[in-house]
């Protein structure tokens, strides 16, 4: 009966049982019948234990033909030969006069298993490199490769292709991973206008310009499958064989099946890339930025906080996001308010931002902070603002500075109003002495007459001060360098002063050696630096005597001007003369004078300090200045 | 009784001119030549006006101010800033309150009005 079953089997010899090769094996598993295809691939084994088949001496682990012989049902099982192909093994049970046999159906499914296992491959992983190399492992079992290469057309700049990810075996080329080379004359140019798999059986007869180059590393034979997204062609799976004709149109088939995830992949990874790049772009641009960013949720948590926030605040921004109240709490109570009121309309959503929004906050130094902070709402996709995004800049040096500038305007004002107040209000004296028509006294005459000539002198040095400022600052003046006699520059200055002095019946005293060495400078300025020292004194000293000496010192003389006024705090003895350089005037009113001073005597490499011992107990300044080198003499 | 004034002026110019100015006046006036001195004098005596100079030496005449209203002795004493800023110029709006300003340079019936409206009050 068995025969029957063979010589219906045999009707069908020829007939491809849908790829599959089929044999008959009875129960003690002797292979009885194999299809002519079968014996054609893997010769004739009838007779011969059925587990030959798979190159073994014993029964298959797990057999399907046994187990089909107990269940009475069809089994199959996947069963990897020892050539590395699987195969399906279906067994069918079937009885005829009380005998048991089985039909065995085996189908070669290597290649669609491959191409279900690259699948589940490319779907487990979002990192292209290991996707990619287990691809080329499993490639390696249906196709004979001995490189892979994957190309993309270059994004960014049009016509070259990049070299996304290789298998080893590239060591003696020069192409590596993101080697950029020009499109014209690739495969993949080919590829782009074929849409079709290119095959390149023997590179000695090249189909393409690479491939002589090719040729040259070895490569006999080429295969490049175009990688397609929608109905775009991004790129290629590329093979290259020692060996010419390595490839067929069947691994056309398998790849057919991949080809599109693998495309999807490799948009997902460049997609992937891109985002990190940008993301890392913009955390180092957050991270290196000097200005404060932030967002802030309406409850004050914050959900981002730039990293120089702890260079202008002071605090890490860690503190902030334990304790988003820290923020407000470091607000001055002046500002609080309107800060608070100017964010309220940015919430409400009747003002669409803030600009310029500048207040103060105090660093964990305790120094003070001033900010400028600009105020953006973030609204969700129904329009509701969730959150505001600030920047803020430190404004602090800008803020010393219009302060430095507020400082110096006042007194400029201060210095030329009140003398010119002052005369004002001399001559109204004068006129209501005059329409009185009183005879005034002598002592009456006379005050009028110092008081117009005091202020007179004090404008008119004002005036030039702030002539002599200007020309300094701006740096169109230059020092002029003459040869400059200084006992008669502090001579002349003294005869200025001389008046004022004696009003105030102060004694002047001078004690200058009978000769100093010439110096090189502005004589003129030098002048108003004198004169600027010895204002000063005078303004500053009630009673008593002011004192102007001079020594002369090796390459140099110094100059004292000592007084028994006012003095001042050792505090103040340097910032006297910084007028233009301190958030705060050592004095209301100190004037630009001693400033001035400094300026024009470092201006001729000078120096100038103040000594004092305190508040009411005299100041004595002192400056000196380099000589001229003295002349040869022949 | 003659009313108290308090003129803080570091200026002797100035102290001239009030002088001159109040002569015929019939109010007592006292001057201190600094802020420190004016700081002395309120604390030791009640004024019913005092006129305040700004630019000074420490405490200046904006300073001193914040001083005079926290001493009980002074804190409801009108004050008139005399100086040679506008009203609302950056020295003036640093001082605090509501107060009355005089320009240098004044006229003597600018004077005498500004003090009349405050010891009115």
């Amino acid at each position: 009966m068995l025969s029957s079953l063979q010589d219906n089997l045999g009707v069908y010899n020829g007939y491809s049982w849908g790829s599959a090769y089929v044999r008959v094996a009875n129960q003690e598993k002797v292979v009885e019948y194999e299809d002519p295809l079968f014996q054609e691939r893997f010769g004739n084994n009838v007779g011969q234990p059925c587990y030959r088949f798979w190159r073994r001496r014993s029964p298959c682990k797990g057999c399907v033909s046994e187990k089909a012989l107990i269940s009475k049902r069809p089994e199959s099982k996947e069963e990897t030969a020892k050539d590395g192909r699987v195969y399906l093994m279906t067994s069918v049970p079937v009885c005829l006069n009380g005998q048991w046999s089985t039909i065995e159906t085996i189908k070669d499914v290597t290649e669609a298993k491959v191409g279900l296992d690259i699948l589940q491959i490319i779907a487990s992983s979002l990192d292209i490199r290991r996707v990619y190399n287990l691809i080329s492992l499993e490639l390696k079992k249906v196709i004979e490769f001995d490189r892979m290469s994957m190309t993309v057309l270059d994004e960014m700049g049009e016509g070259t292709v990049e070299t996304f990810v290789l298998t080893k075996g590239y060591r003696h080329t020069e192409l590596k991973e993101g080697t950029h080379y020009p499109l014209s004359g690739s495969l993949l140019e080919k590829l782009m206008h074929t849409r079709a798999p290119v095959l390149v059986d023997d590179t000695l007869t090249p189909v393409v310009e690479t491939d002589r180059i090719l040729l040259r590393e070895g490569i006999r034979s080429r295969f490049s499958f175009p990688l397609e997204y929608k109905g775009q062609i991004i790129g290629s799976l590329n093979f290259g064989s020692k060996r010419p004709g390595s490839f067929k149109e069947s691994h056309a088939r398998l790849l057919n099946h991949i080809a599109p995830q693998l495309a999807i992949a490799v948009e997902n990874t460049r997609l992937f890339r891109k985002i990190k790049d940008s993301e890392e772009r913009y955390r180092t641009l957050v991270d290196s930025f000097p200005h404060l960013f932030f967002t802030r949720k309406k409850e004050g948590a914050f959900s981002l906080l730039s990293p120089s926030v702890k260079t202008i605040t002071g605090y890490r921004p860690q503190e902030f996001y334990a304790r988003s109240t820290l923020m407000d709490s470091l607000i001055y109570p002046e500002d609080a308010g309107r800060v608070k009121a100017e964010l309220a309309v940015v919430w409400d959503g009747s003002s669409p931002s803030s600009r310029n929004l500048e207040y103060r906050i105090s660093h964990k130094e305790g120094r003070t902070v001033w900010l400028s902070q600009d105020s953006y709402p973030v609204r969700d996709p129904r329009g509701k603002i969730v959150c505001l995004e600030c920047l803020c800049r430190d404004i602090t040096e800008a803020k010393k500075i219009e302060e430095i500038k507020d400082n110096l305007m006042r007194d400029v004002t201060h210095e030329l109003k009140t003398p010119l107040a002052k005369m004002e209000m001399t001559l109204q004296l004068f006129g209501r002495v005059l329409t009185e028509g009183r005879e005034t006294d002598g002592e009456k005459r006379r005050q009028i007459y110092h008081t117009l000539f005091n202020n007179l002198y004090r404008l008119k040095r004002s005036v030039q001060n702030i002539l002599d400022l200007s020309s300094l600052e701006s740096g169109h003046v230059k020092l002029k360098k003459e040869e400059v006699v200084l006992r008669e520059v502090l001579t002349s200055a003294i005869r200025e002063i001389e008046e004022e002095a004696g009003q105030k019946a102060l004694k002047l005293l001078v004690s200058l050696p009978k000769e100093i060495p010439p110096l090189l400078g502005d004589r003129e300025k030098l002048f108003h630096a004198v004169m600027n020292l010895l204002d000063n004194s005078i303004k500053y000293t009630d009673k008593g005597a002011v004192t102007i000496s001079a020594r002369v010192l090796s390459g140099q003389v110094e100059v004292t001007v000592s007084d028994t006024g006012r003095g001042m705090e050792k505090a103040l003895l340097n910032r006297v003369f910084e007028r233009f350089v301190q958030e705060s005037p050592a004095f209301v009113g100190s004037g630009i004078g001693l400033s001035l001073c400094k300026k024009i005597l470092e201006g001729h490499g000078g120096k100038i300090w103040a000594e004092s011992e305190g508040k009411n107990k005299g100041a004595i300044f002192h400056f000196t200045l380099p000589v001229a080198a003295s002349k040869e003499k022949n | 009784m003659s009313k108290e004034i308090l003129i803080v002026e570091d200026d002797a110019d100035m102290q001239l001119f009030y002088k001159e100015m109040l002569k015929k006046e019939d109010y007592n006036i006292t001057f201190a030549s600094s802020g420190k001195e004016g700081l002395r004098r309120v604390q030791d005596k009640k004024y019913n006006l005092i006129i305040l100079d700004i630019i000074m030496e420490e405490p200046t005449g904006d300073r001193l101010f914040a001083m005079i209203r926290k001493n009980p002795n002074s804190k409801d004493v009108p004050v008139i800033f005399s100086t040679v800023f506008k009203k609302d110029s950056y020295a003036c709006t640093k001082a605090l309150g509501n107060v009355s300003f005089l320009e240098k340079p004044f006229r003597r019936e600018e004077l005498l009005n500004e003090i009349k409206k405050n010891l009115q009050n």
